[in-house]
Order: C-alpha cells, then sequence, then structure tokens
C-alpha cells in the first residue's frame, strides 16, 4: 500500500473555482492577482502560455496556503489545460481524461468529494458543429466512466466548450445534456430511446444578453456573415443535479476585472490586446459535510458511500 | 465495573509525542514554501503491511514533467521511535538511529544541509525556471 501525504491546513468550506481560457495573452503575475483577488482554491487554465514554475512563483509569492499542480496521471494537463489547486496533492486524484478533457476527483479533508472535469475543447476554427457534437458525446462517456470510478456523481465540468449553451453538443441527451432549468434539472434524468440520459444544471444561460448579471457573455466575435450572435458563452461550468443545492446562481458569475483593472475595453467588450479574448468565470462550490445522527451524508442527503444508482 | 480505566490519560499521552512523519511533513511544507511550490515537497508513506513504515520525503517538480526525487527516508516499527533516517546523498552511507523526535529533527537538519542535497534542490529549481 502506498499513500500520498502533504502537510495539513486550514481550509474553506467551500472551493472557490476560476477558469480562464487565457489566449495565450494572460501574463502569469494577472493569473495570479486574479486568484489571489477572488481567493481561489481551484485554478483551471486553457492555452496557457505561462510555464508552470513561472505561474507557481507568481501564484505563492507571500501566499500562506500554497498552490500546488500535478500532471500525474493526466497527459491533457499537459497538453491544453492547467491546473492549480491549494490543497494537498493527495486531495486530488487522477480519475480519466481525453483529447481536451481532465477529470480530477477533488477530496479536501474533512469536505464532500466532488469530480472535476476540466475541458477545453476544439474550436470551430479546427472542427464544424458536427464534430464538436460528436467530441461532446465522448466527453459524456468520459464523465460517466469517472462517475462510475469514483463511485458517485457529485460532478462538475468547467472550462472552455467551445460551444453555446444552445449548441447541441451541451444541449443534447446523449452529448452533456445541460439544461437550463434547476427544476428541470433536479428530476435528475430523462428517458430517451430506452436509455436513461442524466442532466447537468447549465447555469450558464442566465449569462446572456444586456439582463445578465455581468456582461453579455464571455467571448465576443463579429463575422461578416448573415448569421451574427456577437457574444458567445463558450465558457462554462455545468452541475450534477447531486450538487444543486451546493451551487447556488449568484455564486457563478462572469469576472470583468481583477483588483479593480478591467479586463473589458472602452466597448465593454474583452480586452484581447490587452488580456485575453474570453473573460474568466467564477463559481464557488459548498463542500461542507453534513451530518445527521452522526452519520455524513452526500449531497443528496444520503448516507456517505451509499449505492447512488439505485432508481 | 472496572475500578480503573487503563486508557484515561491515552489521548493526551499521545497528543505528546510528535511522530516520525510529522517531522518530515514539516520539511516537506519549508521546502514548498521555499520555492514558491516550484519544487513541491511530498511525505510518502509506505507499509509493507508487516511491522515496518517507511515514510520518505520526496521532491517533486511537476515543470520537469513530474520529476521527482527521494531526499530523505525514515523506517521505525509500530513503536514510532526508536526510528532510523537514510539520506540517498550522505556519502556516510549508513542509517543514523534516532532515539526521539529531537534526535530525528537534528539529524534531518544535518542531512537536509549536506551540500549534496542542497546541490540537487537548487538545480531542479534552476532547471524548473529556465
Amino acid at each position: 500500500m502506498t499513500l500520498t501525504t502533504g502537510v495539513c491546513q486550514d481550509l474553506p468550506p467551500s472551493v472557490r473555482t476560476l477558469f480562464w481560457n487565457l489566449n495565450s495573452n494572460v501574463a502569469s503575475q494577472v493569473v495570479a492577482s486574479a486568484a489571489r483577488s477572488m481567493d481561489i482554491d481551484l485554478l483551471v487554465l486553457a492555452e496557457n502560455a505561462n510555464s508552470l514554475a513561472d505561474l507557481a512563483i507568481a501564484l505563492n509569492d507571500g501566499q500562506d496556503r500554497l498552490f500546488l499542480t500535478s500532471t500525474k496521471g493526466l497527459p491533457a494537463l499537459r497538453r491544453s489545460l492547467t491546473v492549480f489547486f491549494r490543497y494537498s496533492v493527495d486531495s486530488v486524484r487522477p480519475v480519466t481524461d481525453g483529447p481536451g478533457v481532465a477529470i480530477f476527483e477533488l477530496s479536501p479533508p474533512s469536505s464532500l468529494s466532488i469530480n472535476v472535469v476540466a475541458v477545453h475543447l476544439r474550436s470551430k476554427l479546427h472542427s464544424d458543429g458536427d464534430n464538436q457534437l460528436l467530441a461532446a458525446v465522448e466527453v459524456r462517456e468520459l464523465i460517466e466512466d469517472a462517475e462510475e470510478l469514483t463511485g458517485h456523481r457529485r460532478t462538475v465540468v468547467v472550462g472552455d466548450l467551445n460551444m453555446d449553451p444552445f449548441e447541441p453538443g451541451v444541449v443534447a441527451a446523449n452529448a452533456l445534456h445541460g439544461v437550463m432549468s434547476r427544476a428541470v434539472a433536479a428530476t435528475g434524468s430523462r428517458t430517451v430511446n430506452d436509455k436513461e440520459r442524466r442532466y447537468f444544471y447549465n447555469p450558464m444561460w442566465n449569462q446572456f444578453g444586456d439582463h445578465a448579471p455581468g456582461p453579455p457573455g464571455t467571448y465576443y466575435r463579429s463575422p461578416s456573415g448573415f448569421k451574427a450572435h456577437f457574444w458567445h458563452v463558450l465558457d462554462q461550468i455545468l452541475i450534477r443535479p447531486e450538487l444543486l443545492e451546493r451551487v447556488i446562481d449568484e455564486d457563478i458569475r462572469v469576472v470583468t476585472s481583477i483588483d479593480g483593472i478591467s479586463l473589458l475595453d472602452a466597448g465593454g467588450r474583452p480586452n484581447s490586446g490587452a488580456y485575453s479574448d474570453h473573460l474568466p468565470i467564477f463559481a464557488e462550490i459548498d463542500l461542507k459535510l453534513d451530518f445527521q445522527n452522526g452519520v455524513v451524508l452526500d449531497g443528496e442527503n444520503k448516507p456517505m458511500g451509499a449505492d447512488q444508482r439505485e432508481g | 465495573m472496572a475500578k480503573t480505566n487503563p486508557w484515561a490519560q491515552i489521548k493526551e499521552k499521545a497528543s505528546a509525542i510528535v511522530p516520525p512523519v510529522t517531522v518530515l511533513r514539516e520539511q516537506a511544507q519549508l521546502l514548498s514554501e521555499a520555492t514558491n511550490a516550484v519544487i513541491q515537497g511530498t511525505v510518502i508513506v509506505e507499509s509493507s503491511g508487516g511491522d515496518t513504515v517507511t515514510h520518505k520525503l520526496r521532491a517533486y517538480v511537476p515543470a520537469l514533467d513530474n520529476y521527482s526525487v527521494d531526499l530523505l527516508t525514515v523506517q521505525h516499527s509500530m513503536l514510532i521511535y526508536p526510528c532510523s533516517l537514510w539520506c540517498s546523498f550522505d556519502d556516510r552511507r549508513k542509517w543514523v538511529e534516532c532515539e526521539n523526535k529531537d534526535q530525528l529533527e537534528a539529524a534531518v537538519q544535518f542531512a537536509l544541509e549536506l551540500d549534496a542535497v542542497q546541490k540537487v534542490v537548487v538545480s531542479l529549481m534552476s532547471q524548473a525556471t529556465q
């Protein structure tokens, strides 16, 4: 038997998560400033051009709780994604990965464990809608494999899907099956073609348009053709029904400034010249353990370890 | 009902002992802090299922394709002291016996300050930050 142990530290009861596609244009100091100003616990980056060492030095400069990283067991983290976490290395267990996908189980001490699916899927510059849909089907299969391996469905997907929440790869029942309504997601699943299809709740629908709490999306593009949405919400967090009560919509937001410095240009769009063409997204997930009669409960108020696949 | 409880002081007695793994974890944390976690100090616990438990203080460098090197190894039986300390970079090539936490801390300090160990860590840091 081999165990890896780190140093115990005082841990917060929630995981404050930041995802940012850096478009290879955000310096490590800016990333560190974002992580510090938002007191981030889990940092997921796509298109990061900074070295791991530069990021570690910037993130940990003068910090008590250190940001660590590990790519062991998840080759995808070396190719297209970068993950830093402020937990001991034994709190982060690699589960599986695929092209543009890295899945790990986050198990902070004395906290609820969750499956984190970090994604950076291919963009429409390199893939058409059909191929994006087919790739999303494979991501769903990877997620289900991971849930089988970890034995629970407390799963969040976070990253750049390179698809909007309304596109087939995100919506289709045999792909990510992300729905815009908590009430629908709370029903758990629906049957299509005689097969049970489990939902994700996709809170990013709330981030569209001028009545969103932030800007009208996370990414702006002005194409020349007839069809143009201009703003897109490519950067998303999707939540399994098992975690619905652990994430409130107000704790999910598109980040527009870091330490008072705007990430937007004068037109209110992502300032891609100075930073990235994507805006970061922030989410806070409650990992407090609940107890009932001395028994630790999981996210569904069932005793921890009980078979969650019944019914 | 028993006249006396032989376990009445057990928690106090246990909490008064600092086990070797804690000594190594403190050093792991110091290494991580000193390098801004470019080099991550970790402690690996290995149990063969027998009486001997082995702890390794490992320097792990994600930026160097997850390169890792064991700096120190501590072994002990179910009774955690005395324990034995081994440093791969110590020319003496012998296990150092430590009767208690103070002796272990002194031996660990001595080993980690060896030129050979310092050179290894400096080299890792230098390569990782190039």
